[in-house]
């Protein structure tokens, strides 16, 4: 399976955030924007094990994973790869 | 004072905030004047806080996660003429151009209003102002939220913060070699703790960016790096450190003191914690944010199994406490009561809210013509044999989410002010973490369109981020107990069997 960033950000907007009208953007940052905090990205995290059949370990958790879209995608890319 | 790798020294400091000050002045605050901080973490939120305090002035943190509409209100509410803040809000700032007519500090890009950036500041003296100023007068005011539905501003003395920084301090015996983390943003009172305490010490204060913060697994990091010895934080952030926080991979030695504070810690958890990182001394600190730090708690390990409360110990120097009933009278011993608080930590009052202060405190006869003067916490509390205070609820419908302090009043009051909302329903559920989430039910006006994802978007414009509930569901009708109120306990049920599966 590919990862979509059209995936992702539905999910984020539709189901965490409940609000399709939001914007974002691939590159925006989703911590400082104030769109993520703690939970949701907890909750981003489980559904991205789910909906790409990964296990994301706690050491993978970092910021410079899933600051943005695009880090999100590049992750899984390299995690799916592999 | 370190970020992220870039330093800054106390004499650097000293020079910078000098000159920020110079700069104030120049502009025309005026002492006692209220400024704003608005900005993420960074050196320029040390030199901010000390700027403004050598100017004479109150500094007032603005939350930068709140919505726009919020932060307008509090500009207006404590008149804020003069803010620090950064590029990143110049856009906000902006659209707030036609309401406030403000000098902004420490921007580069244009702007409606009237600007300096840092190279202009650093042009002023360094000279240090020479003011005639007295710790009574105020340091900063810290917004909470309010239940009726706006936030309220909490005013406090420069002898108030400093009895607070010395006894924390005192009670973790700071030395200048301690790294403590300013983790807590700066408008939680946990903040003074981290800039002021560390201040009395010599002490170097990490600041940790807000992102760091969202990761365990980065925040663990972080510790590790920058070699922190000492934190204040919620249970929330210690909970997610340990279960999610990699720590395993981690070299953690070099903390020695956690203070925690904000919301209960469940014992097993922290069990947990304190077996994880054995040598580090673990201190539960309780305070409103009107009166901070004013009863701590050292705790041993708690025994394999134990449900047993951790207590929030016994008041801190320069506090008393009494316990008083639903008429104000003294409790007896073992009987539970409000809690309220006499402290040289205590709020002056509520900025501009003669209606809150005339109800936010107790008056106790002293000495002749003056009373002693104590501030009802709204906590229930019990004095137990031992001395210590067991905390057990609150009497009002104030929550903790997550060390956040919301008033489900507040959530309430935003989501009946949206045009098509006919009543609404805040309540908390369990969030499956050890704390709470809020859910929100509401009906909607007859012939009205609007939808969840409508009323949300009202919630995310009024509220800061985290009131904002998680859910809100729409029903057809709320249900009422039979003194007309609605049933929120029901609601609550309600929703907790409908998705338990």
């Amino acid at each position: 399976m590919k990862s979509s960033i059209a995936n992702i950000r539905q999910h984020i907007l539709t189901d965490i955030l409940n609000d399709p009208s939001l914007e974002l953007v691939p590159e925006q940052d989703l911590l400082l924007s104030g769109m993520l905090d703690s939970v949701s990205v907890m909750r981003l995290i489980s559904w991205l094990e789910n909906e790409y059949q990964i296990s994301v370990p706690a050491e993978d958790v970092l910021i410079e994973h899933f600051g943005s879209l695009n880090q999100i995608k590049q992750y899984l890319d390299t995690r799916l790869d592999g | 004072m370190s970020y992220q790798g870039h330093e800054l020294s106390y004499g650097a400091l000293n020079q910078r905030s000098n000159q920020l000050a110079q700069a104030l002045m120049d502009n025309g605050a005026q002492r006692q004047d209220r400024v704003g901080i608005y900005m993420y973490k960074g050196l320029d939120l040390g030199v901010a806080i000390y700027g403004i305090l050598k100017a004479g002035c109150i500094f007032v943190p603005l939350d930068p996660f709140m919505p726009a509409d919020r932060l307008s209100f509090i500009l207006e509410d404590c008149e804020i003429a003069h803010i620090i803040s950064s590029d990143a809000f110049s856009d906000t700032l902006n659209s707030l151009g036609e309401k406030h007519d403000l000098n902004v500090y420490g921007i580069d890009v244009d702007s409606v209003h009237k600007t300096l950036s840092w190279s202009d500041i650093a042009q002023q003296s360094v000279r240090c102002p020479e003011l005639p100023m007295i710790d009574l007068e105020l340091g900063y005011i810290m917004y909470t939220s309010g239940s009726t539905g706006v936030p309220k501003g909490m005013m406090h003395t420069h002898s108030g913060s400093i009895t607070y920084a010395r006894w924390g301090a005192e009670h973790v015996g700071l030395k200048p070699k301690d790294r403590v983390a300013s983790h807590a943003p700066l408008h939680f009172d946990l903040s003074i703790f981290d800039f002021f305490s560390t201040a009395q010490a010599g002490a170097t204060v990490v600041l940790v960016p807000e992102a760091v913060t969202r990761f365990p697994a980065s925040w663990t990091k972080t510790i590790e790096s920058e070699r922190i010895t000492v934190v204040f934080t919620v249970p929330h952030t210690l909970m997610s450190m340990i279960e999610k926080g990699a720590v395993a991979q981690r070299d953690l030695s070099s903390l020695r003191w956690i203070l925690y504070g904000g919301e209960p810690y469940p014992p097993g958890k922290l069990r947990q914690l304190m077996l994880t990182l054995e040598d580090v001394k673990v201190t539960n600190v309780y305070g409103p944010a009107e009166a901070p730090s004013c009863t701590c708690y050292d705790v041993p390990l708690p025994p394999d199994g134990s449900n047993e409360p951790i207590p929030i110990g016994v008041v801190s120097r320069n506090s008393t406490d009494i316990i008083v009933d639903d008429n104000d009278e003294d409790c007896g011993p073992g009987q539970e009561g409000e809690l309220c608080i006499r402290s040289s930590t205590l709020m002056v009052g509520y900025w501009n809210r003669p209606d809150l202060n005339e109800n936010a405190y107790l008056f106790r006869e002293s000495f002749g013509p003056f009373p002693a003067v104590y501030y009802r916490t709204g906590d229930r509390v019990v004095r137990q044999v031992d001395g210590n205070l067991q905390f057990i609820g609150r009497i009002d419908r104030m929550v903790k989410v997550r060390g956040y302090r919301v008033e489900l009043d507040e959530v309430e009051s935003v989501l009946t002010g949206h045009p098509d909302v006919s009543e609404a329903a805040a309540f908390t559920v369990p969030d499956g973490s050890d704390s709470l989430k809020i859910i929100a039910a509401v009906t909607l006006a007859k012939g009205a369109v609007a939808d969840t994802a409508d009323v949300l978007r009202l919630a995310r414009k009024k509220l800061p981020p985290y009131a904002v509930p998680e859910n809100i569901e729409l029903l057809t009708t709320l249900p009422h107990n039979s003194s007309g109120k609605i049933n929120r306990k029901l609601l609550a049920e309600q929703w907790m069997a409908d998705h338990q599966a």
